[in-house]
């Protein structure tokens, strides 16, 4: 199973890190947003990619697990963002932008930057089924504690 | 391409990152990820620390002010100028005449270098912003315990069954503690956080307790009625390791958890929950930070929090301890360096004759001044009265970071000389007669000390452009003046405080380049681990036991009334970072925040006319200061909240000191809002 980037937003502490981080890495273009309390939107790079299919140019291809953005080939028609059910495709400059989950890094054998900076460690680089083990086992504890929450 | 290992420059927790460098230039950082605090990350400011370092606001060439503005000139006359006006104004005046606020943001050796100048010239009128975030700390834990520090590494955190959090709100200004802190809950811990602003911290509670600001004192005492009454103290850790719990009991006889609700507002089964989970689990840990400190009553609010602590036995454990969060990447090691107007190096009393003279042998002297020196408000107080006459500040900006901060600017007015180093044009620098560029972090060699005691090395990654160390002008201006003959080099001053702080004495330059994690003091002989978990078996004290001192709740002095009828509380925010005189230059974290803001209940909203976006003038009995206005639920109604790193917040704060620690009481004064302007 291939490995993605998944939240925990019960982690999240909108820190702007990944933001940040992620424009840095991107000439200054984040591909991330946060929304408190606690949400970091981006690519879910989605097996039956809506974006990839409306992109008449075929600038956007859906392979090996990724939804892959070939900027030359992008028109700027904005198809692509009207076909996102995350509103995780901008456009800056007359062409899209989206999460390549740090392509680059990943080619010196490095993670993604936001994963890495994410100082509360909600941005995992995991495969799915480890993802939901490890957040059943988290559940179960906290049951067996009996902990609620109270005040605000 | 080579990526050289830093410390970041920013908060106390001294997260490292890296710096990739070609050819001699820094183009890019990378997450060190084999840290054991951080795992690598970083929070935004960390993320953007490459912007502060090529920022084209950075001064780059000495500057004196003339009659028609400031005018360039070299280092070696900016030099000259900084040394003869110094002695000029010691011979005029005498030392005393003569303050000096050293910096938090420097590193240890700078700090010790710096001090020991002023001591040289005769004076132990020095002193930096520990002052003004936790000098409770350091007086009321050495009082307790004996070492006014945290007692507990962070990740140590992971431990705890319960954390229990105080007027800190790490998640936005020590985001890396947010990770063990949740780390701990997913582990079973059960968090609590006390705080009136519900702040992104207080969302990672388990129980969320917004008590009244100022009110800390009556909510652990409360506590500890209650575990009193229930039996719940660990009495053999009491009688084995404490003096003065009779002291103790008798002052918590009258006062009950139905007293602690009417005075918190809080409700009474909240505050039994509170006081059961901490005193039965097995290790439980007190995070705090400036909401406990910044009182008149903060070095009473420490030693609550030290109370209850050691009334359940939860210190020198794993997961257990005291962990007052500090705010600089160096503001620990600056006050271990006796940065401090009352101690010398490695909190030695200057009142302490026989180890004074100690350290004045090792600086080739008889003895040094006998005085305890002024702390920070007070210099300023005593430049405005005309009894200092020059200050050389190094990387502070009080005129921003100062309590009712209207009287700083006009003592700094008064003042004959005044020397700034920095790496900006800040507020307080354009005051100044005399303006030296400095390096930034990255660009020199030395060691921190972070939050948790733990000192790490952090190497020059760049060479600096027209600007020099905040050690080479110390050590130019100190030889110039002829108090040493050489600028010593990083690691010849780290071997000096190998000798004269016993704390340090094994944290040697060798060791520190050896390991990536650094190490922690006490550390006393080259051969020593370390010691991560303070209080272990002994306390710091001269007979190893730990003290109880009761303390009673004082309510504010200034409290809301007709004319002025919102408390106003003051924090810190993500994006920004103490006095902003850095954040407030860096693109990619001021965007977020580009201008001052008040938050406001939507019932106090609704009252006063408000609406989300338009402009208000806040003001105190001190000053006034115009702000857009942000509804939100954060405060609660009566409640309002600044972020203090904009300009002209701090005219509005309180300068009344604590007794003992000498902190003003930032945290709460009265205040009333008024539509105003554009």
């Amino acid at each position: 199973m291939g490995y993605e980037i998944l939240v925990r937003p019960e982690r999240c502490i909108s820190c702007y890190a990944c933001e940040v981080a992620c424009a840095r890495e991107h000439g200054g273009i984040s591909n991330v947003r946060v929304y408190p309390p606690g949400i970091p939107i981006f690519c879910r790079q989605c097996q039956g990619a809506t974006c990839a299919e409306v992109c008449y140019p075929g600038a956007l291809e859906r392979r090996d697990g990724e939804v892959l953005l070939h900027a030359e080939k992008c028109t700027g028609c904005e198809l692509c963002l009207l076909a996102c059910p995350f509103g995780a495709i901008k456009l800056e400059g007359k062409r899209a932008y989206k999460c390549d989950l740090c392509s680059h890094r990943r080619e010196e054998g490095l993670l993604p930057a936001c994963v890495l900076t994410c100082p509360a460690g909600a941005m995992n680089f995991s495969c799915v089924a480890d993802f939901s083990s490890r957040k059943r086992k988290i559940a179960g504890l906290s049951w067996a504690m009996g902990h609620e929450r109270r005040g605000k | 391409m080579e990526v050289i290992p830093t410390i970041c420059p920013y908060c106390g927790a001294g997260c490292p990152v890296g710096l990739k460098i070609v050819n001699g230039k820094a183009v890019g950082i990378e997450y060190l990820s084999e840290h054991l605090l951080t795992h690598g990350s970083l929070c935004p400011k960390g993320n953007a620390v490459l912007e502060l370092l090529y920022h084209p606001n950075r001064l780059r060439t000495p500057m004196v002010r003339e009659k028609n503005g400031w005018k360039e000139i070299s280092w070696d006359k900016a030099l000259d100028i900084a040394s003869e006006r110094l002695l000029e104004i010691r011979e005029k005046y005498g030392a005393d005449a003569l303050g000096f606020l050293s910096s938090a943001k420097a590193t240890n050796e700078e700090n010790y270098l710096f001090q020991k100048m002023a001591r040289l010239l005769g004076t132990n009128n020095v002193d930096h912003c520990a002052r003004l975030c936790h000098a409770p700390s350091v007086v009321g834990l050495r009082k307790a315990l004996g070492s006014g520090t945290m007692t507990n590494p962070i990740p140590d955190l992971v431990n705890s069954r319960c954390i229990f959090i105080l007027g800190s709100n790490f998640a936005e200004n020590h985001p890396i503690v947010s990770r063990w802190v949740l780390e701990a809950r997913e582990h079973g811990a059960y968090i609590i956080v006390a705080d009136p602003r519900y702040t992104p911290t207080a969302q990672l509670a388990n129980l969320y307790l917004p008590l009244r600001p100022g009110t800390n004192i009556a909510l652990l005492n409360g506590m500890m009625a209650v575990i009193l009454r229930e039996g719940l103290a660990n009495y053999q850790f009491i009688a084995q390791r404490t003096k003065g719990f009779e002291a103790l009991k008798s002052s918590l006889e009258n006062f009950s958890v139905e007293k602690a609700a009417e005075i918190t507002g809080l409700n009474p089964a909240d505050i039994l929950l509170a006081a059961r989970t901490y005193a039965r689990s097995e290790a439980s840990a007190i995070v705090y930070c400036m909401g406990i400190t910044q009182h008149a009553t903060g070095t009473d609010n420490v030693l609550a929090c030290a109370n209850l602590a050691l009334m359940c036995g939860h210190l020198g454990r794993p997961g257990t301890g005291l962990f007052p969060l500090r705010g600089q990447n160096n503001v620990q090691g600056a006050s271990d360096m006796g940065a401090l107007a009352d101690v010398l190096p490695g909190y030695v009393s200057i009142e302490d004759e026989e180890r004074r003279r100690v350290l004045a042998r090792l600086w080739g002297r008889e003895d040094l001044p006998q005085r305890p020196g002024l702390t920070v408000v007070e210099m300023m107080e005593a430049a405005l009265e005309g009894q200092i006459k020059a200050m050389f500040i190094m990387g502070e900006n009080p005129v921003v970071s100062d309590p009712c901060a209207g009287d700083t600017v006009k003592a700094l007015e008064k003042l004959e000389f005044l020397v700034v180093q920095d790496l900006f044009m800040t507020e307080t620098a354009q005051m100044a007669d005399l303006v030296l560029p400095v390096a930034c972090w990255a660009e020199k060699s030395g060691s921190y000390t972070s939050t948790e005691r733990r000192v790490q090395w952090s190497e020059k990654a760049v060479e600096p452009e027209g600007v020099l160390s905040d050690l080479e002008i110390i050590g130019l201006v100190g030889k110039k003046i002829g108090l040493w003959d050489n600028v010593p080099s990083p690691e010849e001053v780290l071997r000096e405080i190998n000798v004269a702080i016993p704390a340090y004495g094994g944290i040697t330059p060798e060791r520190l380049k050896a390991t990536a994690e650094g190490l922690f003091w006490p550390c006393p002989d080259p051969s020593h681990p370390g010691t991560p978990i303070l209080y272990h078996e002994n306390f710091l004290t001269p007979d190893g036991k730990a003290s109880f001192y009761p303390v009673a709740h004082r309510p504010p002095r200034e409290e809301p009334g007709p004319e002025f009828p919102f408390t106003l509380t003051t924090g810190r925010v993500i994006v920004h970072y103490n006095s902003g005189a850095i954040s407030r230059n860096i693109p990619s974290l001021s965007r977020y925040a580009p201008e001052l803001w008040v938050e406001i209940n939507p019932h106090d909203a609704e009252k006063l006319g408000l609406t989300e976006g338009e402009i208000v003038s806040v003001s105190s009995p001190r000053g006034e200061v115009k702000a857009r206005v942000r509804v939100n639920e954060r405060v609660i109604p009566g409640l309002i909240f600044l972020p203090f790193h904009f300009p002209g917040v701090n005219f509005l704060t309180l300068k009344e000191l604590d007794p003992e620690a000498r902190i003003p009481a930032f945290k709460v004064s009265a205040c009333r809002l008024e539509k105003g302007g554009t």
